[in-house]
C-alpha cells in the first residue's frame, strides 16, 4: 500500500472528526458515572431524542434557520427532560443497589424509544444542513466536508468549556471534589442533591447537543441511540469511568485507531478498537486516566 | 299429542341437520391464513410496511374474487425487529398457536434464512418478499422456500452487466459488513467481469452494519482515486452513506453504482438530499414503464394506501410475492402445501412490468431490472433515473444446472 502524507493528514482530520462526535457522547456519559455513580445507559436516548427534536426544528423553520435554532434549543430543551427525569426518578434509586440504577436507566430507553415512535412514527427521517454548511474544503488535493471541520470545532469548544467549569467555577470544583471524595463533600455540608441535578442536566445538555449536531450526518431511526452508544462505552472505559478528559483521550485513541484502521486492514478497523478495550481492561481495569486503587489481593 | 310429536320430530331434524351441515360450511369459510414475519419498527419498518401494503393489494384481489371456494385470506404480521432469533420464534409460534397455512415476509436475509430451515424442517411453504441475498435461494434454497422478489443476483448481476458496458477499469468496493452488503459485491463484480475482463479492485472496506460516522471510510476511498465505485448497502446503511458522501462530493468525482438507489424509498426520505450522478437501479420504477397499466397501479397505491410513490422493494416485492402465492392456491385448488408449491413452480403472474415467472428449479421469480443514471429532469420535483435500461433476468440468472451445482457443494 502506498501511504503519501496528505493522504494520511486528512485520515487524520477524519479521526478527529470521529472522535469529536464520539466525545460529545461520551463527556455527558462518563461525567454522569463520575459524580453520580450511575451507568446512565438512557444517555444514548437523550441523544435520540436530541435528533428527532432537530428533525422538527429543522422542517419546521427550513434548513438555513431551523439548523441553528436545532442548536441552541434542542439542548436546552433535553436537559430539561433531564432535569425532570433526576428529579422524579433518579433521585429515588441513589442509595439503592446498582443493579436498581441499570434496570431503571436501560428501561428509559424502552420508554424514550416508544416516545419517539408514537410522536415521529417508525419511519426513517434525515435532517437536512443549511447550504453554508454543505460542501467540502481541499486539502493538498483531498476533499473534506466543512460539516465535518464544523463538527470538529463543537467538540473543541465543548472540551474548552468543560474545562472552563471544571476548574473555573464553584460548580465544577465541587464536581471534581465529588468525583473523588463524596463523603468529604457530603459531610463538608454541600448539598450533594443539587450538585447531582446540575450534572445529570449538564450530561442531558450533552446528549441533546450530540444529537442536533449528528443529526444531519446521519437517518433518524428507532434504536439509532444504540448504534452509537456501544462505542461510547468503549471510550469512556479505555479513558477511564468518570473521567471526562479519559473520555476525552479515549475518543480520540478510538477515532485514530478506525481512521487508520480502515487503511490497513479495513475489515477489522472495529476490531482494533475492541481490542484495545480488552487489553485496557485487562491491564489498566480503571482505563488510562481512570482514578482508584488497583485492587491487589 | 301427535303434533307435538311431529314438532318434536321437525327441531330435532333441524338440530340435526345443523351439526351435520355447520361444521362443514364453517369450515369452507375459515380464513386461509398467511403468517408474515417482518420488520414493523425500527430502521427496517418503511419496508415492512410496505410490503405488507402490497401483499395486502394481492390478498385483496384473491378475496374479492371470491377467495378459494369462499375461503377468503387473512393476514396475521409478526415484528421481528430484524433479528433472526426473533424471527424464528415468531414462525413457530404462528405456525403452533395460530396454525397459518403459509409464512411469508422478512427483510433481514437472515431471518429469511433462520425462518427458510425452519419451514423446511415443517414442511410448510416460505414466501420471501423482500429479503435479497442469492443465497436465499442459491445454495441454501429447498422445496419449501419461494422467492417472489428478486434476488441480490438478479439485481447486482444487471447492474454489473449495466457498468460492464461503461469504460471504468479500476473499481473500489464499499459495503455494509453483513449478508447482503457481500452478496451485492459478490453478485456486481461477477456481472461485471463476465462481460469485461480488464477491470481491477483497487480496494474495498466493509462498514459496520449501523455505523454512523463514514468519513474516514470516505477519504480513503477517494484517495485510492478509483475509475467507480460499488457501493454495497443495505437501504438503512445506504442513507447516511449517500448523505455523508454527498458532504465530499464523492458522485462529481468517482461514479458509483448503487443498486437500490432507484427506488421510491429514497426520494421519499432524502427529498432535496436526494444524489445525483450516480448510477441507479431498482426492480420497479413508479415512472417507467410510462404505461397506462402502471399508472393505474400507482393511483392505487395513492387511493389505498396514501401512497403516490410504490416502491419496489416494499409494495411491489410483496405485490408479486402475495400474488404468487394466491395465484398458486386458485389453481393448486387446495391450500396443502405440497400442492401449492406444485401449483407454484413455473406459474406466471401477470404485472404492470410484464409477466413474471416463478422458475420450478430454484424457486426465484424471474424478474427484470431497471438501471439507469440519477439526474434532474423537468417532470419530476426530485432526481429520477434517465437512460433507462432493462435488463431482464433470464440473461443475467445463474442456470438451473449452476443452481443444482452450488447446492450439491453446499451439502
Amino acid at each position: 500500500m502506498d501511504f503519501d502524507l496528505p493522504m494520511l493528514f486528512i485520515q487524520f482530520v477524519s479521526g478527529l472528526s470521529r472522535a469529536m462526535v464520539l466525545f460529545l457522547m461520551a463527556s455527558g456519559l462518563t461525567i454522569v458515572f463520575g459524580v453520580m455513580r450511575v451507568i446512565n445507559f438512557a444517555h444514548g436516548a437523550f441523544y435520540m431524542l436530541g435528533a428527532y427534536l432537530a428533525f422538527t426544528l429543522t422542517n419546521l423553520l427550513g434548513p438555513s434557520v431551523g439548523f441553528w435554532v436545532a442548536l441552541l434549543l434542542v439542548p436546552t430543551l433535553i436537559c430539561l427532560l433531564g432535569a425532570v427525569v433526576e428529579l422524579v426518578l433518579l433521585r429515588r434509586i441513589y442509595e439503592k443497589e446498582h443493579l436498581l440504577q441499570i434496570l431503571l436507566t436501560y428501561s428509559l430507553i424502552f420508554v424514550f424509544n416508544d416516545a419517539v415512535k408514537l410522536v415521529w412514527g417508525g419511519e426513517m427521517r434525515i435532517v437536512t444542513l443549511p447550504e453554508m454548511l454543505k460542501g467540502f474544503v481541499t486539502f493538498f488535493g483531498h476533499r473534506f466536508p466543512v460539516y465535518y471541520l464544523f463538527i470538529i470545532g463543537v467538540g473543541i469548544a465543548v472540551a474548552v468549556l468543560l474545562w472552563l467549569v471544571l476548574k473555573k467555577t464553584r460548580f465544577g470544583r465541587l464536581i471534581r471534589a465529588s468525583a473523588e471524595h463524596r463523603e468529604m463533600v457530603d459531610l463538608l455540608g454541600y448539598n450533594v442533591g443539587a450538585l447531582f441535578s446540575m450534572v445529570f442536566v449538564m450530561a442531558t445538555w450533552l446528549g441533546g447537543l450530540a444529537g442536533a449536531v449528528i443529526a444531519p450526518t446521519v437517518r433518524l431511526s428507532l434504536g439509532m441511540d444504540m448504534e452509537i452508544i456501544i462505542e461510547c462505552f468503549i471510550v469512556v472505559i479505555v479513558g477511564g469511568l468518570g473521567n471526562i478528559w479519559g473520555a476525552l483521550l479515549g475518543a480520540l485513541i478510538a477515532g485514530q485507531i478506525y481512521a487508520f484502521g480502515i487503511l490497513v486492514l479495513p475489515q477489522f478497523a472495529m476490531a482494533f478498537l475492541f481490542a484495545l478495550a480488552a487489553l485496557i481492561i485487562l491491564f489498566r481495569p480503571y482505563g488510562l486516566l481512570g482514578k482508584g486503587v488497583q485492587a491487589r489481593v | 299429542m301427535a303434533r307435538q310429536v311431529r314438532r318434536v320430530l321437525a327441531v330435532g331434524v333441524v338440530l340435526v341437520l345443523a351439526l351435520v351441515l355447520c361444521p362443514g360450511s364453517a369450515m369452507s369459510e375459515a380464513p386461509i391464513k398467511i403468517g408474515l414475519i417482518d420488520v414493523y419498527s425500527g430502521a427496517g419498518a418503511a419496508f415492512g410496511k410496505q410490503c405488507l401494503n402490497g401483499w395486502q393489494m394481492a390478498v385483496d384481489e384473491f378475496n374479492a374474487k371470491g377467495g378459494l371456494k369462499g375461503r377468503k385470506i387473512e393476514l396475521i404480521t409478526r415484528d421481528d425487529k430484524f433479528k433472526p432469533d426473533e424471527g424464528l420464534a415468531h414462525a413457530r409460534e404462528l405456525l403452533l398457536k395460530e396454525k397459518v397455512d403459509f409464512l411469508g415476509g422478512t427483510t433481514n436475509s437472515a431471518v429469511a434464512l433462520a425462518v427458510g430451515e425452519f419451514a423446511k424442517a415443517r414442511k410448510k411453504l416460505f414466501m420471501v418478499s423482500i429479503s435479497r441475498s442469492h443465497r436465499i435461494t442459491g445454495e441454501k434454497g429447498h422445496r419449501y422456500i419461494f422467492r417472489g422478489c428478486p434476488s441480490a443476483d438478479l439485481e447486482c448481476l444487471a447492474g454489473g452487466f449495466y457498468a460492464s458496458s461503461m469504460p471504468f477499469k479500476n473499481y473500489y468496493v464499499i459495503g455494509e459488513d453483513y449478508e447482503y452488503g457481500y452478496s451485492i459485491a459478490e453478485n456486481f463484480w461477477r456481472g461485471l467481469t463476465m462481460n469485461k475482463k480488464d477491470v481491477a479492485k483497487v480496494g474495498e472496506s466493509w462498514c459496520k452494519l449501523g455505523e454512523t460516522d463514514y468519513t474516514s471510510y470516505l477519504t480513503a476511498l477517494m484517495a485510492k482515486k478509483p475509475d467507480a465505485a460499488v457501493l454495497a448497502f443495505g437501504a438503512s446503511g445506504l442513507i447516511p452513506f449517500v448523505k455523508q458522501a454527498k458532504l465530499f462530493g464523492l458522485f462529481e468525482k468517482v461514479p458509483c453504482f448503487a443498486f437500490g438507489l432507484g427506488d421510491s424509498i429514497f426520494v421519499k426520505v432524502l427529498k432535496d438530499d436526494m444524489p445525483t450522478g450516480l448510477y441507479a437501479g431498482s426492480n420497479y420504477l413508479w415512472y417507467y414503464p410510462n404505461s397506462e397499466a402502471n399508472k393505474a397501479f400507482v393511483e392505487k397505491c395513492k387511493k389505498q394506501f396514501d401512497d403516490p410513490l410504490p416502491s419496489g422493494i416494499g409494495i411491489f416485492g410483496g405485490y408479486t410475492s402475495g400474488k404468487f402465492l394466491t395465484d398458486a392456491i386458485l389453481k393448486a385448488g387446495t391450500v396443502e402445501t405440497e400442492k401449492v408449491i406444485n401449483a407454484l413452480e413455473g406459474l406466471t403472474i401477470q404485472t404492470v412490468i410484464g409477466s413474471i415467472a416463478m422458475r420450478a428449479c430454484d424457486h426465484q421469480a424471474v424478474t427484470a431490472t431497471f438501471w439507469g443514471k440519477l439526474a434532474k429532469t423537468q417532470e419530476y420535483p426530485y432526481p429520477v433515473m434517465t437512460n433507462i435500461v432493462m435488463t431482464p433476468a433470464d440473461k443475467v440468472m445463474p442456470t438451473c444446472e449452476e443452481i443444482a451445482d452450488l447446492r450439491k457443494k453446499a451439502k
